[in-house]
């Protein structure tokens, strides 16, 4: 089995933070007004982190790791329904497209929330409503990661969870 | 990890997980409250209200604050350990050379070696030619060849690689700083 580092502290550090703030506002957070703002805030600084990061941070981390591409989503998914296994260091194709899905999605939520309080279009049906849709296109984006890092996890043989948490990849077969 | 930047090298300081952890949950309670001024200023300057009201400046002022101080006395840790640490490899550095210097002189004086071959051996030993040190010393090279198979009969060499090597074994043997004199 090799054990090789691939998440550093600041991916590890936001993606939980982000992860338990966004799964405290979907279930129990939402009933406190000041709270719910708090995380609204405290997620958009933490996404502009990461996706700054991404610029300027760790081999895998950045989006040069794990660029945007629909036709290398859907040739890993074919591979994949064929039976072929893949190992990605970074995110790979299908769950870099996710990682953009929540970043874009994040920001659009926190964004629009913001604009419902605040500016000229505040109170309006439109950035009230945009917030709610794009609210629950989160939650639905939550549920399918999930399954995802399972699908993942399973089809490739490592821990992805557990990288996520200690930064290293476990990679069976024979090495170091 | 050629690739990585500047700011990955900074992380690469905080050598214990345990530390750098603490420094990045440092670096994420700072960008939250940057988060919060930031959205602050943004709205002050648009002329928006509303948007920070009932969720308690000062508890965020208090918060980056504490923070600051802390990145401020870990930097302070850390400069100094660095420091510390090149004062150790330069002091380091001064025993190994002056500990092959006192190999070399201890050698020196064993094989008898006249004045002028002493000054050959070194040169020798540095790397220069026969051509090379007759320039340096101004003398001719055959004068140089001549103080060369000296030195050589008197350590029990062949030649140059074997002078060499003969430190070179004795490095390894012990280490630098205990000279050890030939049998």
């Amino acid at each position: 089995m090799q054990r090789v580092p691939v998440w550093d502290i600041v991916v590890r550090a936001t993606h939980w933070t982000v992860a338990g703030l966004v799964i405290g506002e979907l279930t129990v957070l939402d009933e406190h007004w000041a709270v719910h703002r708090w995380a609204g805030y405290a997620v958009l600084g933490l996404v502009a982190l990461r996706l700054l990061w991404g610029l300027v941070g760790t081999r895998h981390a950045r989006f040069s790791a794990f660029p945007p591409s629909l036709s290398a989503a859907r040739a890993y998914l074919a591979g994949l329904l064929r039976g072929r296994r893949e190992r990605h260091l970074s995110h790979n194709p299908l769950g870099a497209l996710m990682a953009y899905n929540l970043w874009a999605s994040l920001i659009a939520v926190c964004v629009t929330g913001i604009l419902a309080i605040a500016g000229p279009l505040r109170g309006t049906d439109l950035v009230e409503g945009l917030h709610e849709v794009i609210a629950n296109w989160v939650t639905i984006s939550v549920v399918l990661h999930v399954a995802g890092v399972v699908f993942a996890t399973r089809t490739s043989n490592v821990n992805l969870v557990r990288a996520m948490i200690t930064g290293d990849k476990e990679i069976p077969g024979p090495g170091a | 990890m050629a690739q990585d930047s500047a700011i990955v090298g900074w992380l690469r300081l905080a050598r214990r997980p345990g530390r750098a952890a603490a420094l990045t949950g440092l670096l994420v309670v700072q960008v939250i409250c940057v988060s919060f001024f930031l959205i602050d200023v943004v709205a002050d300057l648009l002329g928006w209200a509303g948007l920070l009201d009932e969720i308690g400046h000062h508890y965020f002022e208090l918060a980056i604050v504490l923070a600051l101080i802390l990145s401020t006395a870990a930097t302070v840790v850390d400069m100094r350990r660095l420091r510390a640490r090149q004062l150790r490899m330069e002091a380091q550095l001064r025993v190994a050379s002056g500990a092959f210097m006192e190999l070399l002189e201890e050698h020196f004086d064993a094989w008898v070696l006249t004045r002028a071959e002493r000054d050959v051996a070194l040169l020798s030993i540095k790397g220069l030619s026969i051509a090379e040190i007759a320039e340096v010393r101004r003398t001719k090279e055959g004068t140089v060849k001549a103080q060369c198979n000296a030195i050589y009969s008197k350590a029990g060499v062949t030649g140059r690689q074997q002078l060499l090597s003969l430190f070179i074994e004795e490095l390894m043997a012990d280490g630098v700083g205990r000279a050890r004199v030939p049998a």
